[in-house]
């Protein structure tokens, strides 16, 4: 979907991207991680052309955006940021109804996408449709903004730390909304957060910029796995990477399905990540686990030494 | 419409100075001529009592037409320059096209006139020139001020969600710069009335014109018909701007 090739970019002769290359795969979540200053949002920002590259391509689709009239490539690329940036004296349903406008969509047309768009981002249109943004708590904010993202059904979603000015508990229900809304739109995301937990939880693929260099890019249980150097085993937790690393692996992976169960109890589902599995262990002080696969019918047990590797 | 919402609605409306102010105003300009005889007891026994070179309800036309005139171009120009200098292609000359407008401003628009008046000669023209250079710094002013208020996110999702450089500026940053621009054209409409009575030292028609022949022949009478005409035609027009400004909400 999006392919970096040597993508360099100075300000005032500092590289803040400097020779990155790698591929963001269609329908997938990848988490640019790093932290700050490390050239992750100049690198989104690219992407819809708010900069250009000094050097090297860009291809979307396999076209060199550098060839695409700006405003027509922004229309097709839905943006989220951090500030999210709703149009204050617009109500919510003109808000989400910027793009579809833009790209002359006709009344009854947009009027249809609007509502099942505050369905989609969990806000109801009989309630929000026509209050303004200040209004709106700052979850409700950003989940107006994602809608207002998603509006024209762009193939690909810009997102620049997009949940990271809200509270814990609301920024843990928007990713899940997110996580469901990618699921059922298979839109690709790329997605700048410092957030480790949530490239881990969001992120199919991780990259991670270093300084303006790409040091490493991976599925998360890799890059948890074998770090490629020191700075990114730091980013990612240092003494607790092991823990991050439990919370991308699956319950299934580590479980004996050879015997029948030997724990009792409710048996955890063997898409739970281990974290949970060694969450309920420690909560509930046992050393085993029944395991429920229910895809598949099978019965196992989760032992404590399983965690560590089988 | 019930009565007693009826009567809710009259009693705002009337609760409004504007409409009192603006009453007040056109009804002294239509009798003025009638109430001055009878002032005799305030002035010195033999002054004229009533300015005859032209009625009222002329000089008040008169003057509202050179002040309005004279606002439109200082709005359309300080409209144009605050645009321009927030622009990226006008950036860089904003610094300049702040201080033009600023040294206009700093003229004193009597230097002006008496500038003008060899090019242009006496009456209407000059006149204009001189609110029009006079008028321009404070909309220019509101204009800059108001669109630099726009928040830099909002600008951003605007870039980002595809809008042209025209449509951003023409459905985002000027809406949400509208109550800055609207106090800066208040303060240059508003300095223009005032200051429009000046132009009758070179002869155009305005409410200054008893003014100046009633000091320059020593009639304090004539001084006070076209001070208390002035002020309430500036008051007035201020007051319908603040209503003007209490109905536009941007952001609500």
């Amino acid at each position: 979907m999006i392919r970096f090739d040597a993508v360099t970019k100075s300000f005032g002769g500092r590289k803040a991207v400097d020779d990155v290359s790698f591929a963001v795969e269609p329908g997938t979540v990848c988490a640019l991680v790093g932290t700050s200053g490390s050239g992750k949002s100049t690198l989104l920002r690219m992407v819809n052309r708010l900069e250009n590259p000094d050097s090297g391509r860009i291809l979307f689709d396999g076209v060199d955006i550098a060839g695409l009239a700006p405003v027509e490539l922004r229309r097709r690329i839905g943006y989220v940021i951090q500030s999210i940036g709703l149009f204050p004296h617009w109500t919510v349903a003109r808000n989400i109804a910027t793009v579809p406008r833009l790209l002359g969509w006709e009344r009854g047309r947009v009027e249809a996408r609007v509502s099942e768009l505050l369905d989609l981002v969990g806000l109801e249109p009989e309630i929000h449709a026509q209050r303004y943004p200040d209004q709106l708590s700052g979850g409700q904010q950003q989940r107006v903004g994602v809608a207002r993202a998603l509006a024209a059904d762009p193939e690909l979603l810009l997102m620049d730390e997009p949940f990271g000015a809200v509270d814990p508990l609301t920024r843990r229900s928007l990713q899940e909304s997110l996580a469901a809304i990618q699921k059922r739109t298979g839109t690709t995301v790329l997605l700048v957060t410092h957030d480790v937990e949530e490239a881990i939880r969001l992120g199919g693929t991780i990259a991670m910029l270093e300084h303006g260099r790409l040091v490493q890019a991976g599925a998360p249980a890799a890059v948890l796995a074998h770090p490629a150097s020191e700075q990114v085993a730091r980013f990612f937790g240092g003494p607790l990477l092991g823990l991050h690393l439990l919370q991308v692996l699956n319950v299934g992976e580590r479980t004996d399905f050879s015997a029948a169960p030997a724990a009792d109890g409710e048996p955890i589902p063997a898409g739970a990540t281990l974290e949970e599995a060694l969450a309920r262990m420690i909560a509930d002080g046992v050393a085993h686990l029944p395991v429920l696969d229910a895809a598949n019918g099978r019965r196992g047990t989760l032992n404590l030494t399983d965690l560590v590797g089988r | 419409m019930t009565p007693g919402r009826r009567q809710a609605g009259l009693v705002r409306l009337l609760g409004r100075p504007v409409l009192w102010v603006g009453a007040l105003f056109l009804v002294l300009t239509f009798t003025m001529d009638r109430i001055a005889p009878h002032l005799g007891f305030l002035f010195p026994p033999g002054t004229r009592l009533v300015y005859s070179r032209a009625s009222f309800p002329e000089l008040v036309a008169s003057h509202a037409m050179l002040t309005g005139l004279a606002s439109l171009v200082a709005i359309v120009v300080g409209l144009a320059a605050g645009v321009f200098a927030t622009r990226p292609a006008g950036r860089d000359y904003a610094a300049t096209l702040e201080m033009l407008t600023a040294v206009a401003q700093t003229f004193p628009p009597v230097a002006v006139l008496a500038l003008a008046v060899p090019a242009m000669g006496y009456g209407a023209a000059p006149t204009v020139l001189a609110l029009v250079l006079y008028g321009v710094l404070p909309v220019m002013g509101g204009v800059v001020a108001g669109l630099r208020s726009v928040p830099a996110p909002v600008l951003d999702a605007a870039d980002g969600t595809g809008f042209s450089a025209a449509g951003k500026l023409w459905r985002i940053e000027l809406p949400l710069a509208a109550p800055i621009i609207l106090a800066g054209v208040r303060t240059s409409v508003t300095i223009g009335i005032g200051t429009a009575t000046i132009g009758s030292t070179v002869g155009a028609l305005t409410l200054g014109s008893p003014i100046i022949d009633g000091l320059s022949g020593s009639n304090p009478s004539y001084v006070l018909q076209g001070t208390v005409l002035v002020a309430l035609f500036a008051v007035t027009v201020d007051l319908a701007f603040g209503e003007l400004e209490a109905l536009y909400h941007p952001r609500r």
